[in-house]
């Protein structure tokens, strides 16, 4: 809780927490504070904006010829085929979004929950409709939880095509951008994405490169920090 | 004076070609420059680059006109792109005085917006004038995304000096450099 003798010693942290070289805990110690300090809310925010004036200083500098086109291909604007691939894609994370809004209750916070009788049943059916349009294999989903073992969300992957990945957080220990890792049964970690979690809250869905059979763990970091983690089970 | 920054990045997140392509011409020279200015100039940052304009285009509606400019906005994502490169690919970073010279070199710069040119002279003169292991340890901070306890090793110094580093530094760009709101609103 925000207490006014906490100011002096929160104070000497922010300059870390707007250049980001907070660690997790005291990220977590100080935007707890400034949620209900608005003296020091001010102040970060000052700070934040001269960090990020910093960046305007790097000189402008020419990226190679292709640059343009290859970033449009990216979005799926290069041309109408693959604008409809990329709208198809995004449809698909849209669908995939809602097979797992099936598995959400949102009251204000996204609770998950699983066993509800009549209620549960009719989400499985819908469940096996969603799947069945889509010629999806099946969804699997994992607890998202911080070191010390509690909740903070749940993960949900989908085996078709294309196989995705949906990270729902409810109650997260700091807010701001969480990178999204995934490691595979093989040790190694790829990077696929991030997730803004705001009011402690944040979903989003990206792509899956691999057979969600293969996916062994979902980390979440924050500044190196990995402070929610999913395991997948064989 | 063209379309607006916030309506080509609504239209570029809507999928309208035509708005993507003049945001991504009217700042891949930022952008890319930010991106080899951590990186390199190398195809590393070309991709870092590329990712910045996918992740704007993926987050547009979590740009919020009131924290600061799109500019500001997508240098931010850049960097976060860069550092995400950095720490994947175990590159070394740049030896942070390299990139305290380009970054306090005087800039001919191309940009459209006075003002903006304006609060840029007047960040590239507060950081001339902060001693160089204050300039140093915030150049690893924000742009490298080292931590403190990062920053204290690769400088050898105790933690406690470089969080102080950080604190002073910043402390002092800010009195130099007066943010004001009214310039963001």
């Amino acid at each position: 809780m925000t207490r006014p003798h906490d100011c002096p010693a929160m104070r000497s942290l922010l300059a870390e927490l707007a250049t980001g070289a907070a660690s997790g805990h005291e990220r977590a110690w100080v935007l707890g504070h400034v949620t209900g300090c608005p003296a020091c809310r001010a102040e970060l925010d000052e700070l934040a904006k001269v960090a990020d004036g910093l960046l305007m200083l790097a000189p402008p500098a020419e990226p190679p010829p292709e640059f343009e086109s290859a970033v449009l291909k990216r979005l799926g604007m290069a041309g109408s085929r693959t604008v409809g691939r990329r709208y198809s894609r995004r449809m698909m994370l849209a669908v995939g979004g809602m097979a797992a809004a099936l598995l959400l209750v949102s009251g204000g916070s996204a609770t998950v929950v699983y066993q509800q009788g009549e209620t549960d049943r009719a989400l499985a059916d819908q469940y096996r409709q969603t799947l069945s349009i889509a010629n999806g294999r099946y969804l699997k989903a994992a607890r998202l939880t911080t070191p010390s073992g509690a909740q903070s969300g749940t993960v949900f992957l989908y085996q078709g095509s294309p196989s995705w990945l949906l990270v729902s957080i409810s109650s997260a220990p700091t807010d701001g951008r969480y990178e999204i890792h995934v490691r595979d049964r093989g040790g190694v970690l790829r990077t696929i994405g991030a997730c803004q979690v705001k009011d402690h809250a944040g979903t989003t869905g990206y792509q899956l490169d691999i057979a969600v059979a293969h996916v062994a763990e979902i980390q979440l970091t924050q500044n190196s920090q990995t402070p929610l983690t999913a395991t997948l089970p064989n | 004076m063209g379309v607006s920054d916030e309506a080509l990045l609504a239209g570029m997140a809507a999928g309208d070609p035509q708005a993507a392509t003049t945001f991504v011409r009217r700042y891949q020279s930022r952008v890319y420059g930010l991106a080899a200015a951590i990186v390199g100039r190398s195809a590393t940052a070309d991709d870092v680059a590329q990712e910045a304009f996918v992740r704007a285009w993926r987050f547009a509606g979590g740009y919020d006109a009131r924290r600061g400019s799109v500019l500001s906005w997508l240098l931010t994502i850049a960097r976060n792109a860069a550092i995400d490169t950095i720490r994947l690919r175990r590159d070394q970073p740049y030896d942070p005085d390299i990139l305290l010279t380009v970054l306090s070199a005087d800039e001919a710069s191309d940009d459209r917006q006075i003002e903006q040119l304006a609060d840029t002279d007047q960040m590239r003169t507060a950081l001339r004038g902060l001693p160089r292991e204050q300039a140093a340890a915030v150049v690893l901070a924000t742009f490298y995304g080292f931590s403190a306890r990062e920053i204290a090793e690769r400088e050898r110094v105790p933690l406690g000096t470089a969080k102080t580093r950080i604190r002073l530094g910043l402390a002092r760009l800010r009195d130099h450099f007066e943010v004001s709101d009214d310039k963001t609103a």
